[in-house]
């Protein structure tokens, strides 16, 4: 007889069982311990936590590494630099930098069909069943909306108007999460998932929309490709 | 649907946490108290070992309550040697025998022991009787089937260190077995 594998398994429960018991005997004899005030403070905090909408307290994670969104004022004419015929020929670019840590990515209005848009009327034409807005604030050039179930689940989607003065920059923590660029409505986007949820940014003319939440890759992708937003002149 | 299960598995989660808490919490103590010798600093360690667990929540199945206490037992034991460990630090005290991978090579590996011819004694007393850093390891792997890499997640220590704290358990384990084990 020798010792294998097989065998090792095939003991290792009554051992674990064994083990257990004799730990279990050990502390038999022991008057039951009354825990103090300061550790029952704690242990209900830390189950009142663990109580807390899952989605919020997810979520509160995926913040901490999600997106941040600068729209910075370009110094000097940009626009004026620009030729008309440029204007027509290229879109919002999209530079990606990577590092190990995080994925940055700069949009800038190179050109454009620059337009005005009205993000007071911006229409969600997709949301996940059970979502709905529950908060707004609207802007001439950025808007942000919560949208929430009756689950405690929380999704949020900012919009940021890049102008011809103006490049938006944003750096997402992307370490151990999966990052892929899909295509949505014609134009690159950036898509990372991790764990507890995901972030998906993607860009409509000079609008660039960041959807932030526990979310399967399905629905962010519908909800992005059904936004609505109203340009309202062209350059 | 993704949404509505991400869901369902967190609130199965914060059962599980809660079930945990008012099973296990007074073994915890007991246990932590033999190690750190007073009540507030087992508290301390029960309260750090629980944070452990959240952080771990999702590798237990209460369904299977021995693995879930083994697990549990593992966790706040090394938790209260950590604590213990800190406390000593400036001392220079090196507690228990858990300097286990310092400890001298033996020159027979573990592979060829394991197939010498052993017939006589108990696998079972032999296993549950090995030194707590062995047994850990031991149990961990062919009890609870975790990989080398959730091994050294919840011993918070290397891959490589976990694999030669296997190797070292088998050849403790054939010398115990040849001596008959029994728990200690």
């Amino acid at each position: 007889m020798t010792i294998t594998e097989e065998m090792l398994y095939e003991n290792a429960e009554k051992a674990a069982i064994l083990y257990l018991d004799k730990t279990d005997a050990e502390y038999q004899s022991e008057n039951e311990h009354v825990f103090s005030g300061r550790f029952e403070r704690n242990m209900r905090k830390m189950i009142k936590d663990q109580k807390r909408s899952p989605g919020q307290r997810r979520f509160i994670s995926i913040m901490q590494k999600a997106a941040i969104v600068l729209l910075i004022a370009l110094a000097g004419a940009f626009a004026t630099t620009m030729s008309v015929k440029a204007y027509r020929e290229e879109f919002i670019n999209f530079i990606k930098r990577t590092t190990h840590r995080a994925t940055n990515i700069e949009y800038r209005i190179g050109d454009v069909e620059y337009c005005e848009v009205d993000l007071n009327k911006t229409a969600f034409g997709y949301l996940p069943q059970g979502f709905e807005i529950t908060e707004q604030k609207i802007g001439d050039e950025e808007a942000f909306y919560t949208i929430r179930n009756s689950d405690g689940g929380t999704l949020y989607i900012d919009l940021y108007v890049v102008t011809d003065t103006t490049v938006g920059v944003l750096s997402i923590n992307t370490e151990n999460t999966e990052v892929s660029y899909p295509t949505i409505n014609g134009e690159k986007a950036l898509l990372s998932i991790e764990t507890e949820g995901l972030i998906l940014v993607c860009s409509q003319r000079n609008v660039i929309c960041k959807i932030c939440g526990i979310v399967s890759e399905q629905d962010a992708v519908r909800i992005a490709e059904n936004i609505s937003l109203c340009f309202e002149k062209e350059q | 649907m993704i949404l509505y299960m991400s869901l369902i598995e967190s609130e199965q989660d914060r059962s599980k946490f809660e079930t945990i808490y008012m099973d296990y919490r007074g073994l915890m103590f007991y246990i932590a108290r033999d190690i750190l010798g007073n009540d507030s600093d087992a508290e301390d360690a029960v309260q750090e070992a629980f944070l452990k667990i959240i952080k771990n929540i999702d590798r237990i199945d209460l369904s299977e309550c021995h693995k879930t206490k083994l697990y549990i037992v593992i966790i706040v034991r090394r938790t209260a040697i950590d604590i213990y460990r800190r406390k000593r630090k400036s001392d220079n005290n090196v507690p228990f025998d858990e300097n286990y991978i310092d400890e001298g090579c033996e020159d027979v590996s573990a592979g060829e022991q394991i197939e010498n011819t052993l017939d006589k004694l108990d696998l079972v007393n032999a296993m549950a009787g090995l030194p707590d850093r062995y047994r850990d390891v031991i149990l961990l792997k062919y009890y609870n089937a975790f990989s080398d890499a959730e091994i050294a997640k919840t011993l918070e220590t290397t891959e490589s260190n976990v694999r030669k704290l296997l190797e070292r358990a088998k050849k403790r384990l054939v010398r115990e077995y040849e001596k008959g084990g029994t728990v200690q």
